[in-house]
């Protein structure tokens, strides 16, 4: 067996990668944050599966949004989902390109609202979240689950966690702790269907346009997974701005979002991050995850 | 007294055994110790045959099997022995049951192992290196053959059956990557494997540890010490009097990804982002 400071040395590796990610990856010229003068936006990002693609990714809008706003924007990569939550203040953020459950969080906690939604190359701004298992492991149900192990995403995801947490509930599941042998974060969405294939965990859970993304790079993953459960679709990433920055400016943001189609500039910097365009949000698209946090909180 | 019937002279095995003896000791009630005879035959059905024999002549309470091709041998006695099984490869597949046989086995999934190695650079021919003369050995390569057909990928089976057969292989036959299964035989053999490639060294993924260090890039297992825990747990709830058929058989699911990115960068362009953030551990 591989020595256990090798263990500790991957560990502290991804610690000092997280730390890196978060202290570093500010994508744009330096500036300060919004000051209500126009003189730049700082936006956080939440982290993806690979985030060196995404990093790239990201500067390429950065700098597409500074040049059409007129004002410099800045984006930075969060070290993990529900970070943003944490840092928001610490970081002076303007706003975030939020995943579902942080920015429904994020309204109430951090006086946020949406502004825009992203529409995913299968022109959808919605993902599920999907409970599965290995076809192999003949587990179809809540009831056959009982002493396995489970992997969810992190806590701070609808589709990775609130979601399989209110399954589990409506399926006579209240204590995860007790019901299951072992659960784990896997920190990723791609991640956690990794580990159900890998035999790591019996039951996993993640968003659909992850679960389906992978398997069309790789088919045999579907033919290996059973998707037990399904969730009702809810915003994928949302563009959600502090509520005390001027109205022109978020309208402007939101148009030149909406007009990305419209220029070869634009359709260039939508196909770079992966999305077909941006459309208005709006409050009542994050009222099943109200709903969802709702059934979580009974006791 | 205890028997103990290891397949081979595995690395994988010792340590397994290793973590059991460590096990059984601290387990038992003070000043009380268990004598036990070890055979590590040759897997070979006929000297499996004959250790088990040596140890039901011996009169042990029970016997304590590593392996496949050990655990069939002992099973196929049929002497009434209690036996626990330890490091069977997916037990329900050989039918490893009845009133006294129980045990902890492991399952890999070859298809996540290939899923990985595919991550990480194209593959159009797969060399596997099995050995006949271990069924479990055997499955692993009908389970590779019915992949690599389904993904219109070639596979070059390697058998080894002897030193010999080592000596045979022709280091052309590769491929874009090889396979090692977990056959004792291989693996107890694995310098001399890897030696036949030397200058034309392929991409090495297996369902054992890299014990030997010989460079595999990755592989997806289960613990070997944990199985040989879960064995002296059994053994003692057997000398306490219990019947093996009331104590439930375990199989473990608690895989370990290792990826050798230090071997893996020797290879050339390669993108190992998805197996670094996948992998339980990283050599560097």
């Amino acid at each position: 067996m591989m020595p256990e400071s090798m263990r500790v040395f991957l560990a502290a590796c991804r610690h000092i990668l997280c730390i890196l990610m978060f202290v570093l990856v500010v994508i744009g010229p330096s500036a300060s944050a919004f000051d209500n003068s126009g003189e730049g936006l700082l936006i956080g990002v939440e982290p993806e599966h690979n985030i060196f693609e995404q990093i790239e990714r990201y500067r390429i809008l950065a700098e597409y949004l500074s040049k059409e706003l007129g004002i410099n924007v800045r984006l930075t990569v969060m070290s993990r989902y529900g970070e943003l939550l944490k840092r928001f203040k610490s970081r002076r953020l303007d706003g975030a390109f939020l995943s579902s459950y942080t920015a429904a969080m994020a309204f109430k906690q951090l006086n946020l609202e949406p502004v825009a939604m992203a529409v995913n190359l299968k022109d959808n701004a919605f993902s599920q979240g999907y409970l599965f298992t290995r076809k192999d492991s003949g587990i179809t149900a809540a009831k056959e689950m009982q002493g396995k192990s489970i992997v969810f995403v992190d806590p701070a995801t609808t589709e990775g966690y609130l979601f399989p947490l209110v399954w589990l509930r409506q399926n006579g599941v209240k204590d995860k702790e007790r019901y299951f042998s072992r659960f784990s974060f896997s920190g990723s969405h791609a991640s956690a269907i990794f580990a159900v294939l890998d035999g790591k965990a019996d039951i996993g859970c993640a968003k659909s346009t992850v679960y389906n993304r992978q398997i069309t790079k790789d088919p045999t993953i579907g033919a290996e997974l059973r998707i037990i459960a399904e969730s009702a679709a809810v915003p994928e990433t949302t563009l959600c701005l502090k509520k005390d920055i001027p109205g022109e400016v978020k309208q402007k943001l939101l148009a030149i979002l909406e007009k990305m189609t419209s220029t070869e500039r634009g359709r260039s910097v939508l196909h770079n991050i992966e999305l077909l365009r941006f459309v208005k949000a709006g409050d009542s698209d994050f009222d099943g995850i109200a709903k969802m946090i709702e059934i979580v909180e009974k006791p | 007294m205890i028997g103990v019937v290891m397949t081979g002279n595995t690395p994988y095995y010792t340590v397994m055994h290793d973590a059991f003896s460590k096990t059984l000791n601290s387990m038992l009630p003070a000043g009380k110790k268990v004598r036990s005879i070890i055979q590590k035959p040759f897997p070979d059905p006929i000297a499996l045959s004959n250790a088990a024999r040596k140890l039901i002549a011996a009169d042990v309470d029970l016997i304590v099997t590593y392996g496949s091709p050990a655990t069939l041998a002992v099973i196929n006695e049929d002497s009434g022995i209690p036996i626990i099984y330890a490091g069977v490869y997916d037990p329900e597949a050989i039918h490893a049951k009845g009133p006294e046989i129980t045990g902890c086995g492991y399952k890999v999934h070859l298809s996540s192992l290939f899923r990985h190695l595919r991550t990480l650079k194209p593959i159009a021919t797969l060399s596997v290196v099995y050995s006949t003369l271990e069924e479990d050995s055997v499955r692993q390569v009908n389970e590779l053959r019915a992949l690599t057909k389904e993904q219109g990928v070639g596979l070059t089976q390697i058998n080894v059956k002897s030193i010999r057969d080592i000596k045979n292989i022709d280091p052309k036959v590769g491929g874009d990557a090889l396979f090692v299964t977990g056959s004792a035989i291989v693996n107890s053999w694995i310098d001399e494997v890897m030696a036949v490639f030397k200058g034309n060294r392929p991409t090495v993924v297996s369902i054992f540890p890299d014990l030997a260090e010989v460079g595999f890039i990755i592989t997806l297992f289960q613990s070997p010490e944990e199985q040989g825990e879960k064995a002296a747990a059994m053994v003692v709830r057997v000398l306490q009097g219990e019947q093996p058929k009331n104590i439930k058989p375990e199989l473990l699911k608690n895989t370990e990804l290792v990826f050798n990115l230090k071997e893996a960068r020797s290879m050339g362009d390669i993108n190992p982002i998805n197996l670094i953030a996948e992998a339980t551990r990283v050599i560097k």
